[in-house]
C-alpha cells in the first residue's frame, strides 16, 4: 500500500496535536516524554493508516494509539523503577509545565495522585470531549468500568482539593477569574 | 447453564456490564469499589453515604479540569510535528510507496 498521506489527512493529523498533547502532558506529567509519546503516535498511524476505518473518528483511533503507546511504555518502565507512581508525582510537581503558569499547580498534583487509571478515564471522558462509549472503546473496557473509574476520580479529587467546601476551593484568585471568565 | 453463570457474575461483582443485567452487574461493581475507596483513602465514613458528588462540586471540578486542559491545547504546536508531517508528505510525493 502506498503511504502517501493526502492533505487533508496531514491537516487532520497536525489538528489532533494539540488535543493529543494535552492528553500526553496530563497523563504522563512530562512535557518531553509527552511529545515523544505523541510523535510515535504520529509516525504509527501513518504506518498504519490502512487500518484506519474512513468515517470512523480519527481523534479517537490516535487517543487509542497513543494510550496503548504510554501503557506499554509504562509496563517497561515499571520492571526498572520501584515506584513509578512516587516518582511520578514528585516529577509533577518539580517540573511545571514549560510556557504555562503556575495557575493549575494544585489541580496538577491532586491529579498525579490519581490511580493511573482513574485519571485517564476522567481525562478522556472529563477534558478530551470523549462519551462513556468512545472512552471505553479507547481504553478496551466496559462502559461501566469507564463510569465509576470517572466518579472515583471525581471524589478523590474532591477530596484532595477540599472542593466540598466551598470557602477552600484550593486554587488562587487566578484560576478562579480565569474560571469565571 | 447461562443463568447460573449471570447468578455468579453477579456475586463476585464482575465488572462485564457489557452484556444484559446491567443494572445488577452495576450495583454490585460499584458496591465493591466504593469499598475499597473507602479503605484507600481513609474517609469512608463520608463516602459511604454520598457516593456520587454533589452537582456544584463535579462542576467545580470539571472546570478545574478543562482550564487546565485548555491552557494546554492552547500551547503552540512544536515544530517538529509539523517538521515530521511535512517529511511524510515530501517522501510520499516522491517515493509514492514505502
Amino acid at each position: 500500500m502506498t503511504l502517501e498521506p493526502e492533505p487533508e489527512l496531514r491537516e487532520a493529523l497536525l489538528a489532533a496535536v494539540p488535543s493529543l498533547r494535552a492528553f500526553a502532558i496530563s497523563l504522563s506529567g512530562q512535557v518531553d516524554r509527552a511529545d515523544d509519546l505523541v510523535q510515535d503516535t504520529l509516525l504509527r498511524a501513518l504506518s498504519n493508516l490502512h487500518r484506519f476505518e474512513p468515517g470512523t473518528n480519527l481523534n479517537a483511533w490516535l487517543f487509542t494509539i497513543l494510550r496503548n503507546l504510554f501503557h506499554s511504555e509504562y509496563r517497561k518502565r515499571r520492571r526498572e523503577v520501584e515506584d513509578p507512581d512516587g516518582s511520578y508525582a514528585g516529577r509533577l510537581k518539580a517540573q511545571p509545565e514549560q510556557g504555562s503558569h503556575l495557575d493549575f499547580e494544585d489541580f496538577r498534583s491532586a491529579l498525579s495522585q490519581l490511580p493511573s487509571d482513574q485519571r485517564e478515564a476522567l481525562l478522556l471522558v472529563g477534558a478530551s470531549g470523549f462519551s462513556y462509549e468512545e472512552a471505553a472503546n479507547i481504553c478496551g473496557c466496559a462502559v461501566g468500568t469507564i463510569k465509576s473509574r470517572v466518579n472515583r476520580a471525581r471524589q478523590r479529587l474532591a477530596l484532595l482539593l477540599n472542593v466540598d467546601d466551598i470557602d477552600d476551593l484550593g486554587p488562587d484568585s487566578m484560576t478562579r477569574a480565569a474560571l469565571q471568565g | 447453564m447461562l443463568e447460573n453463570e449471570y447468578m455468579d457474575t453477579a456475586k463476585v461483582g464482575y465488572p462485564g456490564q457489557m452484556r444484559g443485567g446491567k443494572g445488577t452487574n452495576m450495583t454490585v461493581d460499584k458496591g465493591n469499589k466504593l469499598a475499597r475507596a473507602s479503605l484507600d483513602n481513609g474517609s469512608g465514613e463520608k463516602l459511604a453515604t454520598d457516593p456520587k458528588l454533589d452537582s456544584g462540586s463535579q462542576k467545580r471540578i470539571g472546570d478545574q479540569l478543562r482550564a487546565m486542559y485548555d491552557e494546554l491545547m492552547q500551547q503552540p504546536v512544536p515544530d517538529r510535528f509539523r517538521d515530521l508531517l511535512d517529511q511524510l508528505d515530501k517522501s510520499g510525493q516522491k517515493g509514492g510507496s514505502q
